[in-house]
Order: C-alpha cells, then sequence, then structure tokens
C-alpha cells in the first residue's frame, strides 16, 4: 500500500501561490504534505456565472454544400456566449512543481499525482453539492509562443480593439479573472468562421498552454472531454464531464 | 472645355438585334474581367439577343420582371437608315449595355451590406467602430443597370449616350420597372487579374479562382451562392489588408460609367458585390439627374441634349446640338440636357 505522502484539505482561503479562483465562493482544496508543505490546488464552485458573466466561444460546425457544383466545405465556426453559466467550475489549478520531484515515478507525489488527487476529491464534493449543474467545466489557458505570445489573441481579439490600446497581461494583472468579463463586451457577438483567422490563430484554437499539459492529461484521466468551448482570451479549450459521474453509490 | 464641346452626333443608341450577333461577340471577346454578365459564348450571346429581343416586344401588360433588354451603340454610318433602328447588317458596334427588369428575377439577388458595430467596455474604458459585411438579399427586384461596355478610346459623350440614354428608357416605361435603380461595377483587381477579395472571402467557400467561380455565376443564377457563402457578417478587421483596401474599390475600367451614374445621382456607399467586392451603386429612378431634366426636346432646344424616341421597339437615342430639331426621333421627342449637374 502506497503510504500517505500529502494529504487534501479543503479551505476557503486562497492558498498562497495559486492562481486566483475565477468566481466568487466556492472552496478550496489543498494537497498538503504531512508537514503542511503545500503541493497544489484547486477551485471548487457549484455554480458558475452568478457573479460575473462568463464568456466563452462556442467552437461548432457549418457545413456549406452545393451538391450541383460538386462543393462540400465543413467550416469551424466561433459563436460568442455565456453556454457555461449554471454549470459547475474547477479553477485555480495549481501545482507546486518546485517541490516535488516529477522524474521519480516511484514517488506519489509527482505532479500527476497530485493533480489526480485534487481532481478526484474536488469532483466528488461537487457531485454531492446541492445545484443546478449539470457539467464539470474546466478552462485551460491557451497556447503561447516562446515569447509568450497568444496567437488567438494577436490573430482575434486585438482587431476589435482600439490599436495600442491595451496589453493583454496588463490588463489581466489590473482587472484579474473578470478581464475576460470586460473583454466580452468588445468582441463580436455573431457567428465567426475560424477560416478567416490567420493560419497560427486557428492552430492555437483550443490548444492548452505548455504550462498546464500536467492538468490536461490529469483531467482526461479523470474522464473530462473537450467541450468544444475555446476561452475568448487565448483560446484555450474548455474541458468537461458530467457532474454526476463521480455521485458515489448509495 | 468639357466632353460635350465636340458632339458626336452620328451615334445611335438602338435594341440589339438578332444581325449583330457577331459585333456583340466581337465586344464580349474584346470585354476583360469585369463584364461578367455578357462573357464571350456566342450561344450565350445568342440568347441574350433573343431575351432582348422579346423584351422589346412585350406588352406592357404582359411584362412579369424577367424581361432582359439590350441596347447596342453605333456610328449611324453602319445603320440602314432612320427608322430602321434594329435593321443594321454589318454593324461597326462601339459599345453595349443592358437593363434587367428585377435583379434575381424568381430567386435572390446576393450583396454584401457594409454596417458597422460599436462595443464598449466602461470597465477597460475602450469603445471601439467595427466595419462588417452583412450578406443580404436588399436589392432583390431592383431594376439592374447590366453589360455596360464601351471600346477604349470612344469619346466620354458615347458613353453618355450608352450609359443614360438607358436612363431615358426607364423613365419612358417606368411602369414595367422598380423605381429604385441598381448597377454593379467591377471591382479591383491585381497586376496579376487576381481578386484581392475573392481570395479572401469567397476562395475560402469555393475552392476556385474567381475567373472560375465568376463563369459559374454568370450562367445560372446566384442563388446558389447562398449554399457557400456565410450567412453571418464578416468582420472585416479579420481580412487580409489587401481584400480590406479592395472593398468598394473600383477597376479603373470602370471609372468613366461610375462617374456618369455618380453624378446622375447614384449612391455607391452601401453594397459591394459578393465576388470581388466592386462597388454597388443604387439610386431612386424619379431622383436621377437626367430623369428629372428630362423633358420634350423643344423645350431643350438650346442645350446639347441627349434626345430619344418615345417608342419602345425600335427605342432609339442620340445625341442632339443645340438648334437641331431631331426629326429622324419621331413626334415630341424626350430629351434630357447633356450637363445634367447644370440642369439638375
Amino acid at each position: 500500500m502506497t503510504p500517505a505522502l500529502f494529504q487534501i484539505v479543503p479551505t476557503t482561503q486562497a492558498p498562497p501561490g495559486a492562481p486566483p479562483a475565477h468566481e466568487l465562493g466556492g472552496w478550496w482544496l489543498c494537497a498538503q504534505t504531512v508537514d503542511g508543505r503545500l503541493l497544489g490546488a484547486v477551485h471548487g464552485l457549484p455554480e458558475q456565472g452568478r457573479s460575473r458573466a462568463r464568456c466563452s466561444f462556442h467552437l461548432g460546425r457549418v457545413v456549406h454544400s452545393a451538391p450541383e457544383l460538386g462543393l462540400h466545405q465543413v467550416q469551424t465556426t466561433l459563436q460568442l456566449g455565456h453556454d457555461a453559466t449554471g454549470e459547475a467550475e474547477l479553477s485555480g489549478l495549481y501545482l507546486a512543481v518546485d517541490r516535488m520531484n516529477p522524474m521519480d515515478a516511484g514517488d506519489a507525489t509527482t505532479p500527476a499525482a497530485v493533480a489526480d488527487a485534487l481532481l478526484q476529491a474536488a469532483c466528488t464534493r461537487l457531485a454531492e453539492a446541492e445545484t443546478p449543474a449539470s457539467w464539470v467545466v474546466v478552462e485551460l489557458p491557451g497556447w503561447r509562443d516562446a515569447a509568450g505570445r497568444s496567437p488567438f489573441w494577436d490573430g482575434l481579439v486585438r482587431h476589435f480593439l482600439p490599436p495600442g490600446s491595451l496589453d493583454a497581461a496588463d490588463a489581466a494583472a489590473r482587472h484579474g479573472p473578470a478581464f475576460s468579463t470586460h473583454l466580452g463586451d468588445m468582441l463580436p457577438r455573431q457567428l465567426i468562421h475560424a477560416a478567416f483567422l490567420s493560419p497560427a490563430a486557428q492552430q492555437a484554437l483550443g490548444r492548452c498552454a505548455d504550462s498546464h499539459t500536467v492538468w490536461l492529461a490529469a483531467l482526461q484521466r479523470a474522464g473530462f472531454a473537450d467541450w468544444r468551448h475555446g476561452r475568448i482570451e487565448d483560446g484555450g479549450p474548455l474541458l468537461a464531464a458530467p457532474r454526476r459521474a463521480w455521485a458515489r453509490l448509495p | 472645355m468639357t466632353p460635350f464641346d465636340h458632339l458626336p452626333t452620328d451615334l445611335l443608341l438602338r435594341p440589339v438585334a438578332a444581325s449583330d450577333l457577331d459585333a456583340l461577340q466581337g465586344l464580349a471577346a474584346a470585354a476583360g474581367p469585369g463584364i461578367g454578365s455578357l462573357p464571350d459564348d456566342r450561344a450565350g450571346l445568342a440568347r441574350r439577343i433573343e431575351q432582348s429581343l422579346q423584351a422589346f416586344a412585350t406588352e406592357d401588360d404582359d411584362t412579369s420582371g424577367e424581361e432582359r433588354y439590350l441596347f447596342v451603340l453605333q456610328s449611324s454610318a453602319s445603320a440602314s437608315g432612320p427608322g430602321s433602328g434594329t435593321g443594321a447588317r454589318t454593324a461597326n458596334l462601339l459599345g453595349c449595355a443592358g437593363i434587367a427588369a428585377r435583379a434575381g428575377y424568381g430567386s435572390r439577388f446576393y450583396s454584401y451590406r457594409n454596417e458597422f458595430i460599436v462595443a464598449s467596455s466602461a470597465a477597460l474604458g475602450l469603445t471601439q467602430r467595427t466595419h462588417t459585411l452583412h450578406l443580404c438579399h436588399d436589392l432583390t427586384g431592383s431594376t439592374l443597370l447590366t453589360s455596360f461596355y464601351i471600346v477604349p478610346g470612344a469619346p466620354a459623350a458615347a458613353a453618355h449616350l450608352l450609359s443614360r440614354g438607358r436612363l431615358l428608357f426607364l423613365a419612358l416605361y417606368a411602369q414595367r420597372f422598380s423605381d429604385r435603380i441598381v448597377v454593379e461595377f467591377p471591382g479591383l483587381l491585381d497586376a496579376g487579374g487576381a481578386s484581392p477579395f475573392w481570395d479572401a472571402v469567397g476562395r475560402r467557400f469555393f475552392g476556385m479562382d474567381y475567373p472560375q467561380a465568376e463563369a459559374l455565376a454568370g450562367g445560372r443564377s446566384k442563388a446558389f451562392i447562398a449554399h457557400l457563402m456565410p450567412q453571418s457578417p464578416l468582420y472585416v478587421p479579420l481580412l487580409p489588408e489587401a481584400a480590406q483596401s479592395a472593398i468598394g474599390q473600383l477597376h479603373p475600367d470602370g471609372e468613366l460609367p461610375f462617374q456618369i451614374l455618380i453624378d446622375e445621382g447614384f449612391d455607391a456607399d452601401t453594397y459591394i458585390d459578393i465576388f470581388d467586392g466592386g462597388p454597388s451603386a443604387e439610386g431612386r429612378l424619379q431622383a436621377l439627374a437626367s430623369v428629372r431634366a428630362a423633358r420634350p426636346l423643344q423645350q431643350a432646344a438650346t442645350q446639347s441634349c441627349l434626345a430619344c424616341t418615345r417608342q419602345r421597339d425600335g427605342f432609339r437615342a442620340r445625341l442632339v446640338a443645340a438648334g437641331d430639331s431631331a426629326a429622324d426621333l419621331g413626334q415630341q421627342p424626350l430629351a434630357t440636357p447633356l450637363q445634367v449637374m447644370e440642369a439638375a
């Protein structure tokens, strides 16, 4: 039997070092070693969208077909909306990787193990919560290049802002998670065909940041799947799983 | 010095005749891109002539909106004589111009409509105005001026006769047409003949070159486009700069006919062609300068005029110098001053 090298501890306070929760309310779960060192954390929210509008791009498909001409085009589309409103959410995903040894597969405190344990505990809590939510949704930050630039921002978002008016990193730091709500006010309400985006922006759509690949893998192991939505600021993927999947049998 | 100081009074605008097929094909072959409604296709041109003959022959009570009229401009020296407006055997045609009674007849006529949306965020302290293009059928049912072509080097007055002569025909037989008149002008092409607008928009949905798609559209109703073009607005800032710059821009070949109709009172700010982004202009028939200034020739005899017969089948129009009674145009010709801006 694997010794209990860390434990999951609930708290209402954001642990030091963790990114902010996307909304007010909810709870935190922290993975701590027996001597109290923080290894990771996750924030759970039974029902999102109650304190602010939560925007995302729904990634759909439309088929442009003219059989008499032998033409058939399948196009990916983006539709700004608030589809995740009312669903449960996990955010504030945090792993203190500098306190773990990711290379030692025999060590139970690997990032993957900590992430797995946090997700299992958080999803179980959400499954038992009194909430109308059908899904547990997780936003992951979108891919950035080596210079830290988001091709999705450059290929879509910046075109709808006054030139030179906004630095994405500064604005995100100043406004926190609410930045995406404010940004949603500036972006198109009508359907966008992805074909009009630059190739780099199209490739970034739904692609997770390198910094979160451990979480992406853990979410997939936990049963989360692509929800066909993207973050509006960087095109990062939204993943979802049925909330009741973790409900304990009576 | 004006384009009308040396009046080419030997030019005659008349309905196309069956005997014009060879000369008309010569015009179609000489025309470059942007005259897609008159392709160099002998069988197609023969059909256009037949349609036009039927249109001119149709009695007012029998019109449906399907009528397509085609006029040709010739030197009177090549006509077979006064009163034989459709009888030229080897006409030396200088140009052609058409009218489709109802754009998109029996189907839909597609355009992009320019619109602007304004987004604002108080929290970010930002406001932004964004140019959008909306696929629409607004111009369906309007009367469409089509197929304008004039040979290079023809005097400017000839272009006025060819373009504005149609407006007098519309005024004389207004009950056959919409009071909303529309004309599409050729859009900008690059040095290689490619359309930047098409490459950025249409190609993504058609997967073929502009001339190929234009040929497809020219040979059938444009309604099939609806199956392949986005129904949602296009956000112009997402297009490449070359495509943005081409929106509403005119091919140099279209400058003279464009300016003639803008001077008439057409507005070209609202709609563009869905293929090449060229401007589509619209005007109200009764508000057009030539129509407002139209009067019996006797009342306009002190000015150089564009005058026409009042006959539908056998319609003719020509330029008339001041003091010319234009007896060849029959009883009480209708005339409008050549200097429309002054007259209006």
